[in-house]
């Protein structure tokens, strides 16, 4: 039996007039590797901000772990702030109230993982868009997180980039770290997830493995998706 | 262009004369705008990233007043601070009308709105776009606001400068709270004044241009700075 | 939260900071003159004042405006004295009680001040008479306007030779709002 990380229960998000998601039910168990598929505007994106608590619930419950799991996200374009790399890296740190050693180490620690020891001391702007990535993964990573979201997180980024990001990201899940990331790239998904949803208009109409999304039956709007046919919302 | 020629020339010689009376008047200038736009700086930028950060019934009529302060008259921001600082008035025990102190508090008051207005326009934007991701960080609504006018400094210390431009030359203001005394509270501005309804224009034109040349020596400073720290940085970043 | 506390510390650094540069006090011996500019201008102060504080030690800051302002300075408390030169003003002032005592201590002569042509032709004159003439002609007068002790000057001196409206008749009767130097400067600047 494995533990529940996080859970939302009929959960409802609205901007204003618009529902971004409607009535999901949703429970991630820790280890699992969870991505979310759906044409642009379908919700990919609240709904990831829901998990974190990033946006309130119009409607339903947000249900954690005890104690509570700790959470980071990897977003689109990563904001880096005009400091540097290493600094950028211990900002969460920084925020926990980290004391200066342990924080330099762990940050430091963070940056040798991914790849970027070497850029530690340079300004964060003049990193190219994949080093920029690697290093906001090494910020989520430094705060030791049982639950990575990513929002798109390869995207923006040239193939190179992108195999390095998904790298990092498929080592950090092999060493215990629950995922759930929204992804526009189907080959993407099909490497890194065990398990796919697939969301439309708000509302979760899929819920399978990975294998089965790919190869087994569908309700017909996500096979329809998986085809190319649907047209961008 | 003789007028201007002349009144150069004086400039000159007042500088090279090193009148201990020019020097003490400009030091007051600088002292005194420099003090109000620390202080307006400060609360300013508490005051932007405040408005910011939350969302009160009322904010956006508070915003649309705050940018009506902008075009606040130097003077009208003068005859209130002495209303309230005369002996006739509800601060006068503090007896600090027609002294430097009421000058810095008058000209505080006048340029808080500029900081405030702006840097509430610049912290509001960051927010709207970067809010979100230093949220996920664990930062609470007003550490993301301070967070993110540490970022952009720059846009901020220019503000600064603005803000300072605007108390170093304003006249009304200092004019009527501090009472342009000689040798206590005469400044740049008001020493013009002077010189100008004495009649005696070349003089007033010279102390303006003198102003000007010590405004000029301070952002040359501050350019230089930034220069040295951008190259510090970089050098930093080559040696990593 | 650690950065949140050096944030603190530092708005309580500049709080005290800000404090003590308010509680600045006054030199021990000052007084506060309210005066005019014309008087500041003239250079009394600069020869009187150095005299006083050696004699009593007392420090003088001069607050040098227009007439109506410094006895308005005069009567919020904001001056210790007020030397002005509007002797209806001024017996006013010590009726209504803001003021202690009236002491004379200098008088003005009020002069018509033109160029060499004399387009009117008032050389020579006697108030009354000049400013007859200068009403009937084509000249140009500069009126300070401003309240001040020279202007209201100037407005009883028209109201004494009969002419209620002085620019009714052909006189361009020009209006500054200024002060002395400036009202000068515009008349030696206008032709005629």
């Amino acid at each position: 039996m494995t533990a529940l990380l996080v859970a939302l229960r009929s959960a409802t998000v609205s901007f204003g007039a618009k529902r971004a998601l409607q009535g999901i039910e949703l429970a991630v168990q820790v280890g699992e590797r969870v991505a979310v598929v759906g044409a642009n505007g379908s919700g990919k994106s609240s709904l990831l901000r829901a998990v974190h608590g990033l946006v309130p619930l119009h409607d339903g419950r947000r249900e954690l772990a005890d104690p509570a799991p700790r959470i980071a996200m990897l977003f689109q374009r990563p904001y880096m702030l005009r400091m540097s790399v290493l600094a950028n890296v211990e900002l969460g740190l920084k925020l926990q109230g980290i004391a200066h050693a342990p924080r330099h180490a762990q940050a430091l620690q963070a940056l040798q993982r991914v790849g970027l020891a070497s850029q530690a001391l340079r300004n964060a702007r003049v990193l190219s868009a994949g080093q920029q990535q690697r290093a906001a993964l090494a910020r989520a990573w430094a705060m030791r997180p049982d639950l990575l979201l990513l929002d798109e997180p390869t995207a923006s980024l040239d193939p190179t980039a992108k195999r390095e990001v998904e790298t990092l990201i498929e080592q950090f899940a092999a060493q215990g770290t629950t995922l759930l990331m929204s992804s526009h790239n189907l080959g993407q998904v099909k490497r890194l997830a065990s398990r796919v949803l697939y969301l439309e208009h708000g509302r979760l109409l899929a819920d399978v493995p990975t294998d089965a999304f790919f190869n087994g039956p569908l309700p017909a709007e996500a096979a329809l998706f998986l085809k190319g046919e649907l047209p961008w919302a | 262009m003789n007028p201007f020629v002349e009144s150069f020339h004086s400039a000159l010689q007042l500088v090279g004369a090193a009148d201990s009376k020019l020097f003490a008047i400009v030091g007051l200038s600088l002292s005194v705008s420099a003090l109000a736009t620390l202080i307006a700086a400060t609360l300013g930028l508490l005051a932007g990233a405040a408005l910011a950060v939350r969302r009160f019934p009322g904010r956006r009529g508070v915003l649309v007043v705050l940018n009506t302060l902008l075009a606040l008259p130097s003077v009208v921001v003068g005859l209130v601070v002495y209303l309230l600082l005369s002996r006739a008035g509800p601060l006068g025990a503090l007896g600090i009308l027609f002294t430097p102190a009421a000058m810095v508090i008058a000209q505080a008051i006048l340029v808080t709105p500029i900081v405030a207005a702006l840097a509430h326009q610049t912290i509001d934007d960051a927010l709207r776009e970067h809010g979100e991701q230093l949220r996920s960080l664990g930062a609470g609504r007003l550490a993301c606001a301070l967070i993110v006018a540490w970022d952009e400094r720059m846009v901020l210390l220019t503000l600064a400068l603005v803000a300072f431009g605007r108390a170093v030359s304003e006249v009304g203001a200092v004019m009527i709270v501090g009472g342009n005394i000689d040798g206590v509270t005469r400044v740049m501005t008001t020493a013009i004044a002077l010189e100008t309804s004495k009649g005696d224009l070349p003089l007033a034109l010279a102390l303006g241009m003198v102003l000007l040349g010590v405004v000029l020596l301070l952002n040359v400073l501050i350019a230089g700075l930034r220069e040295w720290r951008l190259r510090a940085d970089d050098v930093a970043s080559a040696a990593a | 939260m650690g950065m949140m506390d050096s944030v603190r510390r530092a708005l309580v650094a500049a709080g005290l900071a800000i404090a003590l540069g308010a509680v600045q006090a006054q030199p021990a011996r000052s007084i506060v003159v309210a005066s005019t500019t014309s008087t500041e201008q003239s250079g009394l102060f600069s020869h009187l004042l150095p005299a006083f504080t050696r004699a009593t030690g007392i420090e003088v800051k001069v607050v040098a405006v227009g007439t109506g302002q410094a006895l308005d300075i005069g009567r919020r408390g904001d001056a210790d004295a007020v030397f002005v030169h509007d002797q209806a003003a001024e017996e006013k002032f010590v009726a209504e009680g803001f003021g202690v005592e009236r002491l004379p201590v200098m008088f003005n002569d009020f002069v018509v001040v033109g160029p060499h042509s004399d387009p009117a032709g008032i050389k020579g004159s006697d108030l009354n008479s000049a400013l007859g003439k200068l009403a009937a002609s084509q000249a140009s007068f500069v009126s300070r306007s401003d309240n001040s002790g020279t202007h209201s000057a100037e407005l009883r001196y028209w109201r004494a030779a009969g002419i209620t409206a002085p620019g009714a008749r052909g006189m361009a009767y020009r209006e500054c709002g200024c002060g002395m130097g400036p009202a000068l400067n515009i008349a030696s600047a206008a032709p005629g």
